[in-house]
C-alpha cells in the first residue's frame, strides 16, 4: 500500500493572486498590490510638490513605542492598604449579619 | 579570487540569503554548511546574523559581542556593515575563517522600531552592505516574516529556501515563494531564487513522501537533500565547521552535501594554476 497522508485531504495551495501577508509590511505598496488605487497622502511633506519650503527632517522622527502611561499623582501604597482593610472587615461584618439574618429566619419557621 | 591548495576558486560577489518563515527547519544549519564549505576552499565570506536568536553567530564560535546587525539597522547608514565584522573563531589551520556580523537578543525589538518608520525601513540592511568587499556574502533570517527578514530579502540577490520534508514545511515553501515574488516585483532589480535546500532528510516513508512532493511541486528549484546527521548538529553545538570534524562518522558526507548544494548555488569556477 503507498503511502500517502493527503489521501483523506490534499493540502490547499495558497491562490497565485490576491493580498499576500508580507504586503502588510511594505507600507505604501500595500494598496497598490491589493489592487487598489493609492491615494497620495498630502498630510506628509513629501507629497507637497509645489516650491514651498519643506519643513526640517526633524518633524518626521518616527512616534516612540507605545507604552502604558502611568497616573500623574499614583495613591500611596498607605492608603491603598487601609482600604483594602477597609473592605475586607466591611465584607467580614456583612457576612455575619447575613449569617445572623439568616439563622433568626430559619428560628422564625420552627413551629413552637 | 582565495587560494585553496592547487585550486583557485573564481567567486563573484553575491549575497545570498537563506529564508523561510516557518521556523525550525535548520535555515541557520545550512547557513554554517554552506560557511564551511567556503572555509574548506578559503573562499572569502561574510555571514550576516539577523536572527534575534544568533544561533548562526554562536555557531561562528563569537559570544556576547560588544556590536551587532542592530547597529547597521538602527538608522539608515551605507556601508556600516564593514564596522560591525568580527572574525569567526574558526579554526584558521585547514581553512579561511568567515567574517561574522553577529546578532544579538537587542535586535528583537529593532523590529518593532523598524515599524514606525513613516517612509519603511525595507532596505536598511542593503545599504549598510553598500561597498561590502567580500565574495560571499550568506545572511541567516529569522524564522518568521517581519521586516527583518524583509530586509534581508531586499538586500539579498538570490534567495536560498530552507525546508525540511513535512507537511508544514512543504506549505511554508509556498508561502515564502510567494513573498519572495511580492519582494521581488518591488525592487529595482529581481530578485531570483537559489533554490528550495531539502534540510533534515531523514529514512521515514513521510520524508521520503514529503521530498517527492515538493520536487513534483517545484521541479528542478529543488536542489539535492542534506540528510539528518548527528554530526552536523554537533558541529554546530561544538562552533565548527562540519569540514573540521575530520574522520567523526556522518562528518565527511554532510561535508560533501553542503559541498554540491554550495557548487549549485554560489556561481562559482574552479581553475588549476589560476
Amino acid at each position: 500500500m503507498v503511502y500517502d497522508p493527503q489521501a483523506e485531504h490534499k493540502r490547499p495551495k495558497p491562490a497565485p493572486e490576491g493580498p499576500a501577508p508580507v504586503d502588510a509590511l511594505l507600507l505604501a505598496d500595500a494598496a497598490d498590490a491589493a489592487g487598489q488605487d493609492v491615494v497620495a497622502d498630502t498630510s506628509t511633506p513629501a507629497a507637497n510638490t509645489s516650491d514651498e519650503e519643506l519643513p526640517p527632517a526633524t518633524e518626521n522622527t518616527p512616534p516612540a513605542l507605545a507604552v502604558t502611561p502611568e497616573p500623574a499623582n499614583p495613591p500611596p501604597d498607605k492608603l491603598l492598604l487601609n482600604s483594602a482593610l477597609i473592605s475586607a472587615v466591611g465584607a467580614l461584618i456583612g457576612a455575619l449579619a447575613l449569617r445572623f439574618l439568616w439563622k433568626r429566619w430559619l428560628q422564625s419557621d420552627r413551629p413552637e | 579570487m582565495a587560494a585553496g591548495g592547487s585550486v583557485d576558486y573564481l567567486v563573484c560577489v553575491q549575497v545570498l540569503t537563506l529564508v523561510n518563515q516557518k521556523g525550525g527547519v535548520g535555515k541557520t544549519t545550512v547557513a554554517l554548511g554552506l560557511a564551511a564549505s567556503a572555509w574548506a576552499r578559503r573562499i572569502d565570506c561574510l555571514v550576516i546574523d539577523i536572527d534575534p536568536q544568533g544561533n548562526a553567530t554562536t555557531g561562528l564560535g563569537i559570544w556576547n559581542p560588544p556590536f551587532s546587525i542592530d547597529h547597521a539597522l538602527a538608522e539608515e547608514r551605507p556601508g556600516s556593515i564593514a564596522s560591525l565584522r568580527a572574525t569567526s573563531a574558526w579554526p584558521p589551520d585547514g581553512g579561511r575563517p568567515p567574517s561574522v556580523v553577529p546578532a544579538t537578543p537587542a535586535l528583537a525589538a529593532r523590529e518593532p522600531q523598524l515599524m514606525t518608520d513613516p517612509i519603511g525601513a525595507n532596505n536598511r540592511l542593503a545599504v549598510a552592505l553598500e561597498g561590502v568587499d567580500h565574495e560571499i556574502v550568506i545572511i541567516d533570517c529569522p524564522p518568521s516574516l517581519g521586516l527583518l527578514t524583509v530586509n534581508g530579502l531586499f538586500a539579498a540577490d538570490q534567495a536560498l529556501i530552507v525546508t525540511e520534508p513535512g507537511a508544514w514545511a512543504s506549505d511554508g515553501v509556498n508561502q515564502i515563494l510567494r513573498t519572495v515574488e511580492r519582494i521581488s516585483a518591488r525592487r529595482p532589480v529581481p530578485l531570483t531564487v537559489a533554490g528550495v535546500a531539502v534540510n533534515r532528510m531523514g529514512r521515514t516513508r513521510d520524508a521520503r513522501y514529503w521530498d517527492e512532493q515538493l520536487r513534483g511541486d517545484h521541479g528542478s528549484m529543488v536542489l539535492p537533500a542534506v540528510r539528518l546527521r548527528a554530526a552536523v548538529t554537533e558541529a554546530a553545538a561544538s562552533s565548527l565547521p562540519i569540514h573540521a570534524l575530520g574522520s567523526r562518522p556522518g562528518a565527511p558526507e554532510a561535508a560533501a552535501e553542503f559541498d554540491t548544494l554550495f557548487d549549485l548555488i554560489v556561481n562559482i569556477e574552479a581553475s588549476n594554476g589560476v
